[in-house]
């Protein structure tokens, strides 16, 4: 499952401003919810890669669901958290802001990379670069091939980056793209969706290969 | 030793030029467009060993096997379902993309055992070629098989076939023999005047031909084709002949 995020949101407006966010850019996977109760429940039953919540929803949800949550969160609250991992902000969401969030909280690491680069520094730049370049070409021909859908075009394109994100240890992106491969001539419709929602995974590599 | 890269994914030629450069394994040519590999094959053939990927648009890895490449291959692909049909083709190893150096230096290890192999049943295939000198001229050759050397009436071979790293040796009323070398390795050893290669996989007797068409020849009821490039050189061999 790519980068998809569950949100915990009461304000009707908020919803709406959200869901408009979410679908600029590069549509970025998600499910709303507006109340706590569901939290335990959808974090068991749905691959979420990660969590945004209001804290004004529910003042005790840290209390209450701070041990269920087991995921990158990020808390919309005016006040610091204590003693937790979660990432704070109090200022409104944005595209940018989400994206920003996805990118620092994503599976990623150079450690696989770099065992098969025999620890030289050298190769493993050139190695990142290569992928880099991949990674661009793919944000820039992927959205037209799916536009199209050319999926022998994609099919192809897909095989060759799965293995990058092997190595890049963004597993779940990795199983993605695997299945992908091996189901897109026959289920198109549902692997052109999980394409779609792959190019953000793309973006977020990406984003981080650039750092 | 050297190697030949065949793949299209540009990351893999860098991993593997890095791999290689590490083990002193020299890259002879980097075949990033498997259209143009398949166009120079008999080039892919001048090289210890092949990495060969599969999935790859309009010609496939398995598109250039079929064409029997006449050296080691070894198999890089992020698709281990493709494993089973590679070895088909006799290929000598497969590594699953991606692949670190320890793995890719059995790989190169398992090409370098094999190729010690071949030198070995080169080796004896010249002990039994000069024996057959002293004793009994150019009549017969001796080859390894199972270590085991085995003596072979020279006109009893009908046709030699490539298959991988082994040669199918077509025998006249007797069992055909499968024999670990090169179709290039036993063609140096068999009398030029009576054996022409006439495709890519095939040497056939000259004196065994029945029929000859434009694109094939039968010898004891076998079609073998011909390729296009050994027509004319097998009309003018021929003609010498008679």
């Amino acid at each position: 499952m790519p980068s998809n995020i569950l949100i915990i949101e009461s304000d009707i407006n908020q919803v709406q401003e959200y869901v408009k966010i979410l679908n600029k850019n590069l549509k970025i996977q998600h499910k709303i919810i507006n109340s706590f109760d569901l939290l335990p429940k959808k974090l068991i039953t749905n691959r979420f890669s990660h969590l945004i919540i209001n804290s004004k929803v529910d003042k005790l949800w840290k209390e209450k669901y701070q041990e269920v949550i087991n995921l990158p969160t990020l808390v919309l609250s005016d006040s610091e958290i204590q003693n937790s991992s979660f990432y704070v902000t109090n200022q409104p969401l944005t595209y940018d802001k989400i994206f920003a969030f996805l990118s620092e909280t994503s599976d990623f690491s150079y450690n696989t990379l770099n065992e098969y680069a025999l620890g030289e520094e050298e190769i493993l730049n050139e190695l990142k670069k290569q992928i880099c370049v991949e990674f661009e070409e793919n944000s820039i021909e992927l959205p037209q091939l799916i536009l199209e859908k050319r999926l022998e075009d994609i099919k192809h394109k897909i095989h060759q980056i799965s293995s990058k994100f092997s190595l890049l240890e963004m597993n779940e992106s990795y199983k993605t793209s695997k299945e992908i491969d091996s189901k897109i001539l026959d289920d198109s419709e549902n692997q052109l969706n999980n394409c779609e929602n792959l190019l953000v995974d793309i973006a977020v590599a990406l984003k981080q290969l650039k750092n | 030793m050297n190697c030949i890269i065949i793949d299209d994914d540009s990351f893999y030629i860098e991993f593997l030029k890095n791999y290689c450069k590490k083990i002193n394994l020299e890259v002879k040519g980097i075949y990033k467009d498997s259209v143009l590999a398949l166009q120079e094959i008999d080039k892919l053939s001048d090289c210890d060993l092949i990495f060969l990927d599969i999935n790859m648009p309009d010609i496939t890895g398995f598109d250039i096997l079929k064409y029997k490449p006449q050296t080691h291959v070894v198999i890089t692909s992020a698709d281990d379902s493709n494993a089973i049909q590679a070895f088909d083709y006799n290929v000598t190893d497969y590594l699953k993309k991606p692949f670190d150096f320890t793995r890719f230096m059995k790989a190169v290890n398992r090409v370098k055992e094999k190729i010690e192999e071949d030198q070995n049943t080169e080796s004896h295939l010249i002990n039994g070629i000069s024996k057959t000198h002293n004793t009994m001229t150019l009549s017969t050759i001796f080859v390894n098989i199972n270590k085991k050397l085995i003596k072979i009436n020279i006109n009893d071979i009908n046709v030699v076939e490539a298959k991988g790293d082994y040669v199918l040796m077509k025998l006249q009323g007797s069992e055909n023999l499968i024999i670990h070398t090169t179709l290039k390795k036993l063609k140096e050893k068999l009398p030029e005047e009576e054996f022409f290669q006439v495709h890519r996989s095939f040497i056939v007797n000259l004196t065994k031909i029945v029929d000859i068409e434009e694109s094939t020849v039968v010898i004891d009821r076998e079609v073998i084709p011909i390729s296009k490039g050994n027509r004319i050189l097998l009309k003018e061999k021929l003609h010498i002949l008679n």
